[in-house]
């Protein structure tokens, strides 16, 4: 569903924030993108979506290019960034309206979704409020809601779980598994371990704009031949890069 | 007193246009580019304001009515500062981001005031030197006054925004604190610009209807000079008579005690300013910024609206507009602006004018100008009337903060599933649509109160297609090199933001290559219309084609 070749970024200076990296997300899977904080993880989520540029090498979403077919790959996936920033001054309703018109979803599906997704997510009843008035958990459900509206075959979800109440988060984690079982994708970055080890079916470890692991769970229990948690591979693997990327 | 000094100085530095951005040796070139293009645009504002003035003059001096100069341009000034002054005030004391700074600091609300003041009357002396100086200075050497003249004429400037700035503040600081406007802030920007604005207009109004009650004719008003003028027209501001005084008195005496006078009731002002602001500031501005959340379930009327579909383009169009409207910011600089010139311009005109002799005389010497198709009257209306459109699309900041205005949010400009083309279209066809609402205000009023022939009117319609589209387009374009997507308070996106003033400066510009040669060459109403009108229509189109050529890469090159 997406495939990353030798993609790299760097925003100006020296540093790489992403560092040609090779990433392959299949049809129909959950796929956890983890990584500490700077690791280049919404880099790389912002070069998928269109947002950046990449500096070298080749992104394809669904077999298709952004930059030669922008509108069809732009109307496959729905993306929710890290940050809630949507237009303060409309209200959640006409936002909702907004993204239906853009995104061309018919009247009477669009109705429907917008019931359906507002009552889970329990905004139905702030509707009609401007978004200035929203706290940042409130927008974030509200965006997830405007992406999803049309039913996108792909997901792209940026740290989607903080800021959102335990049943909210549940309800997501329902949702992105009804979702792969369905023949879609999700493809998510998070800081939160337990959640990936739950409902991932392949994750991504990145730092300093490096894949350092790619599989399953499983996978990455053999290669470090132990049972142990996610989180203590993952601390062993970021602080290995730590000390073997060290230049000093 | 130190405090309101200091506040002053830092607020200062934080509100200009943004003159000083950029570092190192680039930021001293961009200095001196940004240095000339404020020359430029001052310089152009000045010669257009001299020299219809000018004109002005040597019509009024044939029927020895000059003096009435002095009270109309010292009217328009003081309308003009007070309009600014309400939006102004509205803006920097109720809605910019640094109140939330200031509020928690140990400072007196009249420190805050009067610091906000100081910053406020800067810009306004700035507006007074480039549109209401001029026509004074050209008065004084066309009339041969002596040094004196200018001595009190200084006196004048320094003294004059002062009552309007301070009426303006004491208005919006009640409305502020006793209208439930202040508590529901959904509403508020919309309609107190609206009431500022209808106020103004009333006030206006009003004294030309006090005017129309002694009926006097030509020879009256010349004899009564032009101090009855002046009270007529001023009376709403107290001190604008004086000003008028300081001028036109007989003799130096006389006018040094006008100048008193306009001293004293400036200051009683300011100090009932102050005064009023400890007892309303901090009560009002409490909460600004604050929307109502209401909580309330769909209905299912609501929910079918906004599940139809429509068109992508009108939806992203109405989103824009939407956004225009709301935010106050927006709202007071983008929006209320286009209609703010027209009532500057052309109402004061007409009161100084309305009712009484004098203006009747104006206006029968205009409609008999416009009524000669081969006459240079016709053509000159003609370039007028290019030239307000470019002006006011021109100066407006729609198109010119097409991008900026979306700050944060840029990014979804990025993500949907529609061109960038079309949206940069909805986004000037918003641009459109204030601007020509913008136009057409003056216009339907000049052709109310000048009757020209209909083949004029049609005249007028024709030129505004290409001054409305050629300014929206062309101010459309620095945006797509230098956006200003990161700020904190939407006062960055349009007041600080060059590209507003790159965008003004290539409008009056193009207006001038435009009307320029048509008055220069004399051409006829026919003629000139087909110069102006056409002539930007093929600007435009030049335009579209250098946008969408560049806009793909320009495009992809912003990243946010
Ligand atoms: N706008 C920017 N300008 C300059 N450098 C940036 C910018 N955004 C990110 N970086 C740098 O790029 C690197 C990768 O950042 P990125 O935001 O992709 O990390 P991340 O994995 O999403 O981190 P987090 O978990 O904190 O969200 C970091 O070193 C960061 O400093
Ligand atoms: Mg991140």
């Amino acid at each position: 569903m997406i495939q990353m070749r030798k993609v790299s970024k760097s925003y100006g200076g020296a540093v790489k924030a992403v560092d040609s990296i090779d990433l392959d997300v299949r049809r129909g899977e959950i796929f956890g993108f983890l990584g500490p904080n700077g690791a280049g993880k919404t880099t790389s989520i912002k070069m998928i979506t269109g947002i950046l540029t990449p500096d070298s090498g080749d992104i394809l979403v669904n077999g298709r290019d952004i930059r030669k077919e922008a509108l069809a790959v732009k109307r496959s996936f729905g993306f929710v960034p890290d940050d809630p920033n949507i237009f303060p001054r409309l209200k959640a309703i006409e936002y909702l309206r907004f993204m239906g018109d853009i995104y061309q979803v018919p009247t009477d599906r669009r109705r429907e979704r917008i019931q359906e997704l507002t009552e889970r997510f329990s905004l139905d009843e702030a509707l009609t409020d401007r978004i200035q008035s929203y706290s940042h958990g409130m927008r974030q459900k509200l965006m997830i809601i405007g992406a999803l509206l049309h039913d996108p075959e792909l997901w792209i979800l940026d740290e989607p779980m903080t800021g959102l109440d335990p049943k909210s988060a549940f309800v997501l984690k329902e949702m992105m598994r009804t979702q792969a079982d369905s023949g879609k994708t999700v493809f998510f970055s998070t800081h939160v371990l337990d959640v990936a080890e739950k409902i991932c079916d392949r994750v991504a470890v990145i730092d300093r704009g490096r894949i350092l692991f790619c599989g399953s769970i499983g996978d990455m229990q053999r290669q470090f031949r132990q049972d142990g948690s996610l989180e203590t591979m993952f601390l062993e693997l970021v602080n290995h890069s730590e000390t073997a990327g060290d230049p000093a | 007193m130190t405090n309101l000094v200091r506040l002053a100085v830092v607020l200062f530095r934080g509100s200009g246009t943004g003159i000083t951005a950029g570092s190192g040796r680039r930021r001293k070139r961009s200095q001196l580019g940004n240095i000339l293009l404020f020359l430029f645009l001052g310089i152009y504002m000045v010669g257009i304001m001299s020299a219809s003035s000018a004109g002005l003059y040597s019509l009024l001096a044939a029927n020895g009515l000059q003096d009435l100069m002095i009270g109309l341009y010292l009217s328009m000034g003081t309308v003009l500062v007070f309009l600014f002054g309400i939006l102004y005030v509205i803006s920097v004391f109720y809605f910019t981001g640094d109140i939330e700074k200031l509020l928690p600091l140990p400072l007196q609300a009249d420190e805050i005031i009067g610091a906000k003041l100081a910053v406020t009357a800067a810009w306004e002396y700035l507006y007074l030197a480039v549109l209401v100086l001029p026509p004074l200075v050209v008065f004084g050497i066309l009339s041969q006054a002596g040094a004196g003249y200018f001595l009190f004429l200084a006196g004048v400037f320094l003294l004059l925004p002062v009552v309007p700035l301070c009426l303006a503040s004491m208005l919006v600081m009640l409305i502020m604190r006793f209208t439930p406007l202040a508590r529901n802030k959904d509403r508020f920007n919309m309609v107190s610009g609206i009431l500022a604005m209808l106020l103004a207009l009333g006030f206006v109004f009003g004294t030309q209807s006090m005017a129309r009650f002694d009926e006097m004719d030509l020879a009256q008003i010349i004899s009564a000079g032009s101090a009855s003028i002046a009270k007529l027209t001023t009376t709403v501001f107290p001190g604008t008579s004086f000003a008028v005084g300081a001028l036109t008195a007989p003799d130096a005496l006389q006018q040094l005690a006008q100048l008193g006078l306009l001293l004293l009731i400036a200051s009683a002002a300011v100090l009932v300013t102050f005064r009023m602001a400890r007892l309303l500031y901090f009560k009002g501005v409490v909460g600004v910024g604050a929307s109502a959340a209401r909580r309330r379930r769909l209905s299912s009327a609501e929910l079918s609206k906004a599940g139809q579909g429509g068109s992508a383009f009108w939806t992203y169009w109405l989103k824009d507009v939407r956004i225009l409207i709301r935010t106050p910011v927006f709202f007071m600089n983008n929006v209320l602006m286009n209609f703010l010139w027209p009532v500057f311009f052309v109402l004061p005109m007409l009161t100084s004018a309305g009712g009484s002799g004098g203006s009747g005389a104006l206006i029968e010497l205009a409609r008999g100008a416009l009524a000669d198709p081969d006459g240079r009257g016709a053509a000159l209306s003609l370039v007028i009337c290019f030239v307000i459109a470019c002006f006011i699309s021109g100066t407006n900041g729609i198109s010119e903060s097409a991008l900026s205005r979306e700050g944060e949010t840029f990014y979804i400009m990025k993500i949907i599933p529609m061109s960038w083309w079309r949206q940069i279209m909805a986004k000037v066809t918003a641009g459109l649509l204030f601007s020509l609402a913008g136009t057409l205000l003056p216009l339907v009023l000049a052709v109310a109160f000048l009757r020209p022939p209909a083949w004029l009117a049609l005249g007028w319609l024709a030129v505004l297609p290409g001054g409305i589209l050629m300014p929206n387009l062309g101010g459309f374009f620095f945006e797509l090199f230098w956006p200003k997507l990161h700020w904190e308070h939407e006062q960055k996106a349009v007041k600080q933001n060059l590209n507003v003033l790159y965008g003004m400066a290539l409008a009056l510009l193009l207006a001038a290559l435009l009307a320029g040669p048509a008055v220069a060459l004399g051409l006829s109403a026919a003629g000139t219309a087909l110069l102006v009108g056409l002539g930007s229509l093929v600007v435009a189109a030049a335009e579209i084609v250098i946008l969408r050529r560049i806009l793909p890469g320009r495009f992809a090159a912003i990243e946010p």
